[in-house]
């Protein structure tokens, strides 16, 4: 190595060519690696293909939404089921609010209509046993 | 308004993942700014598959003859419907409120998606192709979309790779394997995969024909001598031929069997669902026009349009029986013939 040169940081006897875009840590060529114009050390890489950070590196997705909207609507047929499952999808409406929907253009009309319908169903329940006890006790 | 990423391409077909599609991801197209984004969705979970425009090398457009199937598959059943409601009409010299209504829902089940499937023109399937991999497209399995989709990506490929003239296209052609392709390309040019075959003897699809044979002898048995246990030979023998139909279709994957045999479990499946479509709406009709003489009605040689069905029935199941017997026969007899010798090589031929 010349004196004054940058060394790579997973190669300390190589050259550095550029600074990852992530890290800011210095490449050799063989580390670099180009996506779409930007550079990122493997590590960078890696990290951003498990943790979702770099968009055109993911390969799937859940769809939170539809399955909060379907745990609202599908057990409709049976109304029972919606005792359990409305608890359920209100929860999954709530905690994956903020998670990342479809790479697709998708606005978050599921999550409203999941969190109405599950509300509703609630309050239905609420209602009914209400309606229920008080019957008891009115009787007994 | 934020921009959209991704534009799109065209609306979510199912994609074929074997024999059965009910569970079927659905596979749907977009443009993105440098690439074209396949998206197959369940529903509750997608996949994405990235095509850049700088590593497409082609994409193949093969005519297939689904719109023809389709044509078939639709259109046979309508024409039963639509004989079976004239037969009615001309026995019965009037049709009721109710057997109007569930008529005109089956045509319009029928009729419907066959129009659609005329309408949307010829069909295709499409493979894209890069270096390392061939996808199947099959959102562009319509030879307009497809072509519409490719006029728009065209220009997008060209701006990303350059464009090549014909005589460039020709070289290329003449010369597949260039000697400074890497070794993955290189392999996947000189050898694409091959699906193994095994041989298989076609058992399960002898006795799916002889059982559609049987079918003649105890429709007729049943027709002159009307008895619940022949009402539950009936069903017993319908559902032995489904279950040999599965079985034959699930046995006849990857095998050597031909073509047209193995397209018969198919369209005995296809005519099965049919009858027993048409029976079960017919039979609904007969219910609600008049309750209390089903039992009469339902009688071949009471109704000419049971008559008419039954008939039908049977003759096309002893026609399909026969003809795969015929080829099962033939397929048998070249698979115990000798191979060909090879012509001798070398050596002083004979005068």
């Amino acid at each position: 190595m010349v004196e004054g040169e940058s060394t790579c940081f997973y190669h300390p006897n190589k050259k550095a060519v550029l600074p990852c875009e992530a890290c800011g840590r210095f490449v050799c060529a063989l580390c670099d690696c180009e996506l779409h114009g930007q550079h990122y050390c493997p590590a960078c890489l890696e990290v951003g293909r498990k943790k979702g950070k770099i968009k055109s590196l993911e390969n799937q997705r859940t769809l939170y939404d539809s399955i909060a909207l379907s745990l609202t609507i599908f057990p409709l047929l049976i109304f029972y089921f919606t005792l359990i499952t409305a608890p359920m999808a209100l929860y999954i409406a709530i905690r994956y609010w903020n998670a990342p929907r479809s790479i697709i253009h998708r606005t978050k009309i599921r999550y409203v209509i999941a969190i109405v319908l599950a509300a509703l169903q609630i309050i239905g329940w609420g209602v009914g046993g209400y309606l229920l006890i008080s019957e008891i006790t009115r009787n007994g | 308004m934020a921009e959209k990423d991704y534009q799109r391409l065209t609306w979510a077909r199912l994609r074929r993942m074997g024999a059965f599609t009910a569970f079927a991801a659905r596979s749907s197209l977009w443009l993105g700014k440098d690439h074209l984004l396949g998206v197959d969705s369940t529903g509750y979970a997608e996949e994405y598959k990235r095509f850049y425009f700088r590593d497409i090398q082609a994409v193949t457009l093969v005519a297939t003859k689904r719109r023809m199937i389709w044509n078939w598959v639709l259109g046979v059943p309508l024409a039963g419907c639509v004989g079976a409601w004239g037969v009615d009409l001309v026995a019965t010299q009037s049709m009721g409120t109710a057997g109007m209504i569930v008529g005109a829902v089956v045509t319009l089940l029928l009729a419907l998606p066959l129009l659609i499937n005329n309408l949307s023109g010829p069909s295709c399937a499409c493979h894209l192709r890069t270096a390392v991999q061939s996808e199947m497209l099959p959102s562009l399995n319509r030879l307009r979309r497809a072509r519409r989709v490719l006029n728009r990506i065209r220009p997008l490929i060209e701006a990303a790779q350059g464009r090549l003239s014909p005589e460039e296209i020709a070289s290329s052609l003449a010369n597949p394997t260039a000697p400074d392709a890497p070794p993955v390309i290189a392999r996947f040019r000189a050898a694409p995969a091959a699906v193994p075959s095994r041989h298989y003897s076609g058992t399960a699809h002898l006795v799916l024909f002889w059982i559609l044979l049987a079918d003649v002898p105890l429709t007729a048995l049943s027709v002159v001598y009307d008895s619940t246990w022949m009402d539950v030979v009936s069903v017993l023998l319908l559902l032995v031929t489904v279950a040999c139909i599965i079985i034959s279709l699930v046995k006849q994957h990857n095998t050597t069997l031909p073509a047209a045999l193995k397209r018969l479990p198919w369209m005995v499946l296809g005519w099965t669902a049919l009858m027993v479509v048409t029976a079960l709406a017919y039979g609904m009709v007969l219910v609600i026009n008049d309750p209390d003489a089903v039992d009469r009605n339902l009688s071949p040689l009471e109704n000419p349009a049971v008559l008419a069905m039954t008939v039908i029935g049977t003759t096309v199941s002893a026609a399909l029986g026969i003809v795969g017997l015929r080829l099962l026969r033939k397929f048998r007899a070249s698979s115990l013939a000798p191979a060909p010798e090879p012509p001798p090589t070398g050596g002083p031929s004979a005068a």
